[in-house]
């Protein structure tokens, strides 16, 4: 039984899913006859396993033309023509570039400002407004683009996410709707709930709080996760699927069952809040967050790094140059270099 | 110039069909295989793929990808399997017989084994692990993910998480006794 516990000591070692208690009953064993005979043929299969991929053949031609035959069926079929509609035109905010820091704030509510007295109409498809209301819409260009509302909430939105902000004071909600991700500070307001629309039918309803959203995770699925105060995440056409999120839990909405799960929170889902920190995460999970937040990819030798803990204090700042002079200095071996597109190559030896 | 990648985003922008042919020769099967390497059943690994590239035909106006093509659909890809393994809510057997058979190698027990040949066989050996064991493995190593992580995500206890990964661990471990250095 010795053998097993060892055995499942390293793996974990190895793979940096070891708490500092198993990895102190680890070294307790490391004299032991048992732990000589399994550590190195672990190590050995680790190392051995990493570029591990099935070579199974796939036919391609032939899925190819299901594919095909599949948006044959969806292409949409003639109707006839309806009157026209009324016009409705939409005001798009100037590309906003910076990112977040307090010198900023005050352009950025000036920015907003401006953008609210932007006029324009625009039909909104899930809340019933009236046609002709005024809609500020902006999109992400920086990394974490950082917007104040009105009603002095403040968003921070990850790169290419759009919000459009609907005219807050003539209705009794505060509504926006969000395709992409944001992280939302609400001001709190009993009397005007704040409500975000996803592109799928779901909504959030918010009295005070701060909380991230992801509208689309890639995989049908949608993503709410709350860090403080209190949300509900409904669909918008049957009340009847409905969740209520404290501090701590996160939903995850399957668009295509109309499904909601509530469960404790999953930090990847809530990467960009006002700040980053890494709380002894190990340098391939710094990485795979980083390559999430900052959209850029670093290249490594697999197994290296997984051992090695990153703690750091909360970070401000949404420059990744400023992150990795951070990583460097605390790792004084590791070297990161650029190699092209969003790309740092990763060398040197982290910590032995 | 564009690459492959920012071409195929560029052609589903406007809806040209030249993007499924590119999407399909460069990414169809990489894809099932990396859902196949986690669940171990290729019809749901294609069913996988054509899915996450109809959603994809679906966006395709207002397609808006910030991380690589790759790295994007890896990700749908293996949340579409994690998911359809949350779902299943999968029996593990913990008395499941472990047979892995892999051709003895060509040693003598002197010699040290080419890196290569020895990776071969670890490879092998992963790809005959029992389909459970290889599951949870392939989640530990290829997907990073910790024990607490893949026993959420299979809804079993981290003992069972413990006892599947101690079990391919076994196999894996006989596979290499003869070029080991402790066998």
């Amino acid at each position: 039984m010795q053998d097993l516990r060892i055995l499942n000591l390293i793996h974990k070692r190895l793979s940096g899913d070891i708490s500092n208690e198993e990895l102190m009953e680890l070294k307790s064993l490391e004299h032991t006859p048992e732990y000589q005979e399994v550590a190195q043929d672990i190590e050995t299969i680790w190392a051995g396993s990493k570029d591990y991929f099935p070579a199974k053949k796939f036919d391609v031609a032939a899925a190819k033309a299901k594919f095909k035959e599949k948006i044959v069926e969806l292409e949409p079929k003639p109707t006839p023509i309806e009157p026209a509609a009324p016009s409705s035109t939409e005001y798009i905010a100037p590309r906003n570039t910076a990112s977040t820091t307090s010198n900023n704030s005050n352009l950025l509510k000036a920015l907003v400002a401006a953008i609210l007295l932007g006029i324009g109409g625009y039909a909104v498809y899930h809340f019933s407004t009236q046609a002709t209301e005024q809609v500020e819409v902006i999109t992400a260009e920086a990394p974490i683009e950082y917007a104040i509302l009105e009603d002095q909430s403040e968003i921070h939105l990850k790169q290419g996410s759009v919000i459009k902000v609907h005219d807050f004071d003539n209705t009794n909600k505060r509504i926006v709707e969000l395709d992409g991700e944001g992280y939302f500070e609400i001001t709190k307001n009993p009397n005007k709930p704040f409500h975000v629309a996803l592109p799928n039918e779901y909504g959030i309803e918010v009295l005070g709080t701060s909380f991230n959203v992801i509208s689309d995770t890639g995989d049908g699925h949608a993503k709410v996760d709350v860090r403080e105060g209190t949300v509900r995440v409904y669909h918008q056409n049957d009340e009847k699927i409905s969740v209520v999120l404290t501090a701590g839990q996160f939903a995850d909405i399957d668009v295509d069952n109309a499904e909601i799960q509530k469960d404790e929170s999953s930090e990847i889902y809530s990467l960009i809040g006002t700040s980053i920190s890494f709380k002894n995460e190990p340098l391939t999970a710094v990485f795979d967050k980083l390559s999430y937040i900052f959209n850029v990819d670093f290249e490594y030798e697999e197994g290296n790094y997984s051992q090695c803990k990153f703690n750091s204090p909360l970070i401000d700042s949404f420059e990744i140059d400023a992150i990795i002079e951070l990583l460097s200095s605390s790792y004084p071996s590791l070297k990161f270099t650029p190699t092209g597109h969003n790309t740092y190559r990763v060398s040197g030896k982290a910590c032995e | 110039m564009l690459d492959e990648d920012d071409k195929i985003i560029s052609l589903l922008a406007t809806g040209d069909q030249r993007a499924i042919d590119m999407l399909f020769d460069r990414y169809y099967s990489y894809l099932c295989n990396v859902v196949y390497r986690v669940i171990n059943d290729s019809d749901y690994a294609e069913d996988v793929v054509q899915e996450i590239f109809m959603d994809i035909w679906k966006k395709r106006e207002g397609i808006n990808i910030q991380i690589s093509l790759r790295a994007y659909l890896r990700r749908a890809a293996v949340n579409r399997a994690l998911n359809f393994l949350r779902k299943k809510r999968m029996k593990f057997d913990e008395t499941e017989d472990a047979v892995v058979s892999i051709a003895s190698p060509d040693v003598d027990g002197q010699g040290e084994m080419e890196r290569d040949e020895l990776e071969k066989r670890i490879h092998d050996c992963i790809e005959a692990l029992p389909p459970k064991c290889k599951m949870v493995f392939s989640m530990s190593r290829f997907e990073d993910m910790s024990y607490r992580e893949i026993s959420e995500a299979l809804d079993i206890s981290i003992k069972t998480v413990e006892n599947q990964i101690s079990k391919a661990l076994k196999i894996l471990r006989s596979t290499i006794q003869p070029y080991s250095v402790s066998g």
